[in-house]
């Protein structure tokens, strides 16, 4: 109402009911806007997808023999008790290449997966040694489920020195 | 304090968006409401009388909330619908089952539509009876019934959404209501045919119904607003008792 | 929700007080109705969280970490939605966020939501989910919600035994799957029971009106009989298929009253003979006629209560609930004796359509039999005072309109009503049936006071209505229903609603239907034969069967069990398909110390390739393969394997043609080998020498041929499944027996009629 030059100095017996009730009233409202958009956010961030899950069970361990296992559901390689692992140690990577997607197949005499489509090869570490592939082929967590079974999380890529043991 | 405010006010960058000065003399407060796309809408001055809450019960301005209210949740609810008949009822549940505040999203856009219907009723009572429908102000309570009609095709629209029982067989009564239309078998059928898109109820009533209600009714209601506003300022602001006997302040 | 709505009402009623009493506190409201939304929103954000399966993820996490020792570390648990997406079955299921250890089978004794789910045969949650067998709601996360247990949802989670009801939307009819009995009984009782004699069912038919041809009363029946039974057919047999119709004195008089009259008039147009009356008796004949009904397999497909149950334990329960054949205990109450000589001399020439076989009884032997059953009867069946009046034109045309009405004919041939039938409602579709359809009438308001209470939509489920239905078919419009009662057991309205609900259109993508293969089709409908025809009764057979067989075994004690009819385990394995044709269509002697005859049931040609099939499929075996050409066959060989056959003495049992040794019980008999070279595969012959003993446990062949054990690398013995040292099949000494078997083999290939009638004369002659 004033001008701004002559503002009064702050003190409690100005500072009215009036004052304190609109002041309480408009944070609440603030906090309820607050609210409507921490809503909003957390609405906008889905609880369940409807894509094939990431995180999946395969069969229990002792079900995949020592070697390179092709697991074709889900597109991985089960590596168990070669290549510098023990009778009771497992990987997994992925048999999606890295180039154009095609399913590398295993070659057991070379030690190594080699693409179909574009002869990309990759050795036992997952590692590109020819073909056109721009980059490793990723290992996935392997860890045993509740029930036993092997749980593979495609969320969480490894480095090729990781290892399951049981 | 002076300074802080001069900080603040005085610079380019407020003049640039807010084009006047601190609201703390006259000219610069009615600037406020000339400069402000939202607040022009307000008149610069008002009638005393019209401040009263009985004037208007404030049902006008309480439509425009509720308006305003159903676009924001409709807009987040269209994030999880899709209008596909295998789809539809699952991603209502899902709403209701899977999406957090899904719930609370659905109810506040279901009870707002109602209060919508509700209120617009009040409203136009509230106009009726104290006479604010009459000479200059007629065009805009036929504006104001059109807005009705709108808000209960949106109200039906959405109806059909969630793509339940409730939902199919209130839009089978309504598709019998338009079939009727005289003469029945040319006008009625009609009708009828291009408001379901076919002869029964599936994916093309649906896809209609939805496109309708998420563009097509709220695009002409909120255009018709703009009209209704622009109609009470330009019909000399709330309606009151014959200016003769009372003074303007 | 209602809470925040009934809030907000009161917020603007509060407002709209406020206004209309001109209060001027507007700050105070602002503050009030500030505070009242502000609650309601952060209470809406505390709210989302409280899930309503939260208490079960708790209490499972609680037992993962019992599990695991007690170390929370060493649990990998997130809780949320656990949900299972199938976009090729268009469904998403949600079960498992409560039932969260159906895969772990440590879980396999907890209690519900957490019990591990058996695997069956190869239907893994990762392709099917939940709902596509066991219904409900998948996407549903509450326990109304999601169990189907709420308005306007039909299809409710399916208890148990009605999951059944849900295989044969990717399976064909007949199939008989693995856990799958419950619907296969349904499906038998359906057709059995007649069922289809009034509910019409698409792609489904009778193959014979189930009931018997009532055009040939007069002849066949005492008439003061008839009253008493369509009264209370229970009374007179308690496991007849008959329904009470729950008819009034009056409606049986006239029903009776058409019967006798049409068949009058039939029977005088078809101009046989009168068979009223009693044949002539005497003690011998009674004495004989039991003792042939006892024996030649009459308790195959009957009971009678002169038979003495040997082996309770070896009988079907589900046949002795209800015969396939009519029991014979008081027969001699119903049946004119005459007619009975007839009936068993040529059932299908009294009754073309039956399935009453042919024993091949001689005139005398039909005579002994009918004198014999004439006098079984007690005369205690209650003969209701209601002798039908054919000569009163006026009940007659009242019984007709009352055969109509309960549509006799759908069961029953019926003079006057031949190809008629008046059908009850359909049941195609039933299993998809709207709720608003279930015609509950005057239980409907009972139901629902019961359903609130249990909080439950029982009076909106199709399979409810259904067991209902069968329990007390009129129960729900006492007046104007006319479903009769047929007195089903509990299982058997459990069989049956499973099959009833089972009856829906298939919802399931085409890539998810299995089809039969053609042996399994083969097996499929030779059951049904084996049902239709009740070979079952007397024959072992088809241990995979829905209902078990052989019942006429249990009759045969001990050592008379080699009086029974033979098991059939292995016959397409050991027969010829030809010849097991020829059989069925005209049995020969071949096991001739037998009593119990094997009857002929003239079936059509199609009938009998289908029998012949299915011993086929039943071992897996290739069809036209299996002979062996006596002209290519080395006669050296041959000439070896006859003397083989001398040194080990094998007709010291087998017979060899047609005569019997007299000197020899029916134990020391072994059958015809004469009949080896058009009866048997070759294959079968090798196999069978091999090792009688493994083949058939328990056989009286010995084995002749000795095999070395099989031996691993250490020098141990090798064992099969069950415990028994496997044997060495190709090293040396195989060989050498393999040898002598193929020439045993060849001789008996070559060995014909006339041959073995050359040996058998030289070796009894050389006896003497």
């Amino acid at each position: 109402m004033s001008d701004h030059t002559v503002e009064p100095e702050f003190s409690y017996d100005q500072f009215s009911r009036r004052d304190f009730f609109t002041l309480v009233g408009g944070v609440a409202m603030a906090g309820t806007f607050g609210a409507a958009l921490v809503g909003s956010f957390r609405y906008m961030w889905p609880n369940v997808l409807y894509e094939p899950p990431k995180r999946y069970k395969i069969g229990p361990p002792a079900e995949y023999p020592v070697g390179v296992n092709f697991i074709a559901d889900q597109r991985i390689f089960l590596v168990r008790g070669v290549y510098g692992l023990r009778d009771n140690e497992y990987r997994v990577v992925s048999a999606i290449c890295t180039h154009m997607g095609c399913t590398p197949k295993w070659v057991q005499k070379d030690d190594r997966w080699e693409c179909p489509c574009h002869g990309s090869q990759f050795n036992t570490l997952g590692v590109k040694v020819a073909g056109p592939a721009p980059r490793p082929l990723p290992w996935y967590e392997v860890t045993v489920g509740n029930d036993g079974r092997l749980v593979v999380d495609q969320n969480k890529v490894v480095t090729a020195d990781y290892k399951l043991s049981i | 304090m002076s300074r802080v405010a001069d900080l603040l006010f005085a610079n380019r960058v407020w003049k640039s968006v807010f084009r006047h000065g601190y609201p703390s003399n006259p000219r610069n407060r009615a600037e406020v409401m000339f400069q402000n796309v939202f607040l022009h809408i307000q008149s610069v001055k008002v009638f005393k009388r019209s401040l009263k809450v009985s004037a208007t019960f404030g049902l006008g301005l309480i439509l425009a909330y509720l308006f305003l209210l159903l676009t924001l949740t409709g807009f987040l609810l269209m994030f999880y619908y899709v209008p596909e008949v295998h789809r539809a009822y699952a991603d209502m549940k899902d709403l209701e089952f899977a999406v957090s505040f899904g719930v609370v999203l659905r109810n506040m856009h279901r009870w707002a539509a109602h209060a919508m219907v509700l209120f617009t009723f009040l409203h136009m009572a509230r106009v009726f009876f104290t006479g604010a429908y009459k000479a200059p102000r007629e065009f805009n309570w036929v504006i104001g019934i059109i807005l009705l009609i709108i808000t209960l095709f949106l109200s039906l629209s959405g109806y059909l959404l969630p793509w339940d029982q409730l939902a199919y067989w209130a839009i089978t009564i309504v598709s019998n209501l338009i079939r009727t239309t005289p003469p029945a078998d040319i006008m009625g059928a009609g009708a009828s045919y291009l408001v379901l898109g076919g002869t029964q109820i599936g994916q093309n009533t649906l896809i209609r119904f939805y496109v309708m209600h998420v563009f097509g009714l709220p695009a002409i209601c909120g255009l018709l607003m703009v009209v209704h506003f622009w109609r009470i300022r330009k019909d000399g602001g709330l309606a009151r008792p014959d200016e003769s006997n009372i003074p303007l302040r | 929700m209602s809470t925040s709505v009934g809030i907000v009402l009161a917020i603007v009623v509060l407002a709209v007080i406020a206004v209309l009493l001109k209060v001027k506190a507007w700050r105070p409201l602002f503050l009030f109705t500030g505070l009242v939304v502000f609650a309601l929103f952060w209470g809406q954000v505390v709210k989302d969280q409280a899930h309503p399966y939260n208490p079960y993820q708790e209490a499972y996490k609680q037992l993962l970490i019992e599990l695991a020792g007690g170390d929370p570390a060493k649990v990998y648990f997130k809780p949320g939605i656990v949900q299972r997406y199938l976009p090729t079955l268009d469904r998403t299921d949600r079960c498992e966020t409560c039932h969260l250890a159906v895969e772990d089978p440590r879980f396999k004794d907890a209690p519900q939501p957490f019990t591990f789910h058996p695997e069956i045969s190869n239907h893994p949650p990762d392709k099917f989910g939940c709902t596509v067998c066991h219904e409900g709601v998948g996407i549903s996360v509450d326990l109304q919600g999601a169990h189907g247990h709420r308005e306007n949802w039909r299809n409710p989670v399916l208890n148990k035994e009605l999951v059944q009801s849900r295989c044969v939307q990717c399976h064909e009819r007949g199939a008989s799957l693995e856990g799958g009995s419950l619907y296969a009984r349904g499906e038998i009782l359906f057709d059995r029971v007649g069922c289809l004699g009034c509910h019409p069912v698409k792609g489904q038919q009778l193959e014979r009106l189930p009931g018997p041809d009532l055009r040939m009363i007069p002849n066949k029946m005492q008439l003061d009989w008839l009253a008493g039974w369509l009264k209370d057919p229970g009374s007179y047999l308690k496991k007849t298929y008959m329904p009470n119709f729950g008819l009034s004195d009056d409606d049986v008089k006239a029903i009776t009253s058409y019967l006798v009259a049409s068949a009058r008039d039939y029977l005088a147009k078809q101009g046989g003979d009168n068979l009223t009356g009693d044949v002539a008796t005497s003690a011998a004949k009674v004495a004989k006629g039991k003792e042939l009904v006892l024996s030649v397999g009459c308790l195959g497909c009957h009971n009678i209560d002169d038979a003495t149950v040997v082996d309770e334990a070896g009988l079907d329960p589900s046949v002795r609930e209800r015969n396939f054949g009519p029991d014979l205990s008081r027969v001699g109450d119903k049946l004119n004796g005459r007619w009975i000589q007839q009936w068993v001399l040529n059932p299908k020439g009294q009754d073309p359509k039956t399935t009453m076989p042919d024993l091949r009884l001689s005139e005398t032997e039909a005579e002994a039999i009918a004198a014999y059953l004439q006098q079984k009867g007690d005369g205690t069946v209650t003969k209701v005072d209601l002798a039908p009046e054919p000569d009163n034109a006026a009940l007659v045309e009242r019984g007709k309109e009352r055969i109509e009405w309960f549509n006799c004919s759908g069961c029953h041939p019926i003079a006057g009503f031949e190809g008629r039938a008046f059908y009850g409602p359909e049941l195609t579709f039933e299993g998809d049936k709207q709720y608003f359809r279930l015609a509950f009438e005057e239980k409907k308001e009972e139901m629902i006071e019961l359903d609130e209470e249990e909080g439950v939509q029982s009076h909106r489920y199709v399979a409810n209505f259904v067991r209902m239905k069968l329990e007390d078919p009129r129960q729900f419009q006492p007046a104007l229903l006319k479903m009769p009662d047929f007195h089903f057991s509990q299982e058997e309205v459990e069989a049956l609603t499973v099959y009833v609900t089972s009856l829906k259109k298939r919802v399931y993508p085409a890539a998810f239907h299995v089809e039969m293969d053609q042996q399994r089709q083969a097996i499929s409908r030779g059951r049904e034969m084996f049902a239709r025809y009740n070979c079952r009764g007397c024959h072992e057979i088809d241990p995979g069967a829905p209902r078990s067989s052989g019942h006429l075994r249990a009759y045969y004690a001990g050592e008379d069990k080699a009086l029974a009819p033979p098991v059939l385990h292995g016959e397409g394995r050991k027969v010829q398909p030809l010849w097991v044709q020829g059989f069925i269509q005209k049995p020969i002697t071949l096991r001739p110390w037998l009593t119990v005859r094997m009857p002929t049931f003239g079936l059509s040609d199609s009938e009998v390739e289908t029998l012949s099939d299915y011993f086929i499929a039943l071992e897996d075996k290739d069809h036209p393969f299996y002979g062996v050409d006596p002209g290519h066959l080395d006669p050296v060989s041959v000439a070896k394997g006859k003397k083989l056959l001398m040194s080990f003495k094998c007709l010291k049992c087998h017979v060899l043609g047609e005569e019997i040794p007299k000197d020899k019980s029916p134990n020391e008999l072994a059958p015809n080998l004469a009949l080896g070279k058009t009866r048997l595969r070759p294959a079968w012959i090798d196999e069978w020498l091999t090792d009688p003993q493994g083949f058939q446990p328990g056989t009286r062949m010995p084995n002749f041929f000795f095999f070395d054990e099989l031996e691993d690398e250490n020098g141990d013995e090798v064992l099969d499944a069950n415990g028994n040292p496997k044997l060495d099949y190709t090293n040396e000494t195989a060989e050498a027996n393999f040898v002598q078997i193929r020439q045993i083999r060849d001789y008996l290939m070559t060995l014909n009629a006339a041959e073995a009638r050359r040996m058998w004369d030289k070796l009894s002659g050389g006896a003497q």
